[in-house]
């Protein structure tokens, strides 16, 4: 255990909780902030990867891999949070109906 | 509409809880259990730093090394801007701007901060192909002060869905895909950098990625939000 396996392990601590967030949670904005916070572990991880590697200077490849990916969760996020108002103004609802059989919505 | 309680009984949650915890663990165990010699690639891209047109690593791996990785994020967020232009419908594209009401504050702040926020986002687009820095770290500055300008209800550059945005948003994978293309007609390779001016045109693609962050990064935030969407 040194200071990186902390991040690393804080990383995959986050990308769990989200994980549950993800299934537990029905409404879709807490989806969407659930899949960014599923990310943002991965980047905590890769960002400590990167740390754990000898050298002068951090792994510049998972530095490079975090900053893409950290583009495609914004492209992602508008995309779904445009789709998640659209769910509403169309239906009235911000959940999809599978996930509420009981309709105590 | 609030937060209801998940539709499975306390047994389901337990389920979902232990799976997971099993994720977790899975994932815990792979981290501790790694080999003791980790080499990394750092040793391998500072090697042949000099080969690429930037000083800056970690903009040699974005740029050169992994460059198609690049390219395609480009894409992404392209396809992104186009989405939400296509969904949030005709009639909430015109400006994007809240009307806001100003206080003293937004007065100074709104004279002091732009122009300190825009030099800022310039020189991290200049600074990095030698330090830390970058097209995207740039356009998400530009990108921020346009917010701020909107938020304010300041008179900002209008948002709306016109030519001018539609440049905007595509100029930086348009200006990737010709480079791209420059070099498999010159090098006989897509995104074979010619040896000469390696530099210059990754400044040059780069300039294209921070137009086209800022313009996407805006949109994102303004355009979803404009009142005529407030219905």
């Amino acid at each position: 255990m040194d200071q990186a396996d902390i991040y690393i392990l804080a990383g995959m601590a986050l990308f769990a909780i989200a994980l549950h967030a993800l299934a537990a949670r029905r409404h879709l904005v807490r989806k969407v902030l659930a899949i960014n916070i599923l990310g943002g572990g991965c980047f905590l991880v890769l960002i400590a990867v990167a740390r754990r590697a000898p050298g002068p200077v951090a792994d510049p490849v998972p530095h490079a891999m975090v900053l893409t990916g950290i583009v495609v969760a914004v492209s992602v996020t508008a995309v779904a949070l445009i789709l998640v108002r659209r769910i509403r103004s169309a239906t009235g609802r911000t959940d999809f109906p599978e996930d509420n059989r009981d309709d105590r919505v | 509409m609030t937060e209801v309680a998940p539709k499975q009984g306390p047994g389901g949650r337990l389920v979902l809880a232990a799976l997971v915890m099993l994720v977790f663990a899975g994932l815990a165990w792979a981290a501790l259990d790694r080999p003791a010699a980790y080499p990394g690639l750092a040793s391998s891209v500072l090697d042949r730093l000099a080969d690429t047109g930037a000083a800056n690593p970690v903009t040699a791996v974005l740029l050169d090394f992994r460059a198609y990785d690049t390219f395609l994020e480009v894409g992404v967020l392209l396809i992104a801007a186009i989405g939400v232009l296509s969904l949030v419908g005709r009639e909430t594209r015109v400006a994007a701007l809240p009307p806001g009401d100003r206080t003293p504050v937004h007065g100074v702040l709104l004279r002091v901060l732009p122009p300190l926020m825009v030099v800022t986002g310039l020189w991290m687009l200049w600074a990095g192909t030698s330090q830390p820095g970058g097209a995207f770290q740039a356009g998400a500055v530009l990108a921020a002060t346009l917010i701020l300008l909107a938020l304010a209800g300041k008179d900002a550059p209008r948002l709306a869905d016109t030519i001018r945005l539609r440049a905007a948003l595509a100029i930086g994978f348009a200006g990737f895909l010709t480079a791209a293309l420059a070099f498999l007609m010159l090098q006989g390779g897509l995104l074979a950098y010619p040896a000469v001016g390696k530099t210059a045109w990754i400044v040059a693609i780069e300039v294209g990625i921070c137009l086209s962050t800022a313009a996407t990064l805006a949109l994102f935030y303004l355009l979803p939000g404009s009142p005529a969407d407030r219905a």
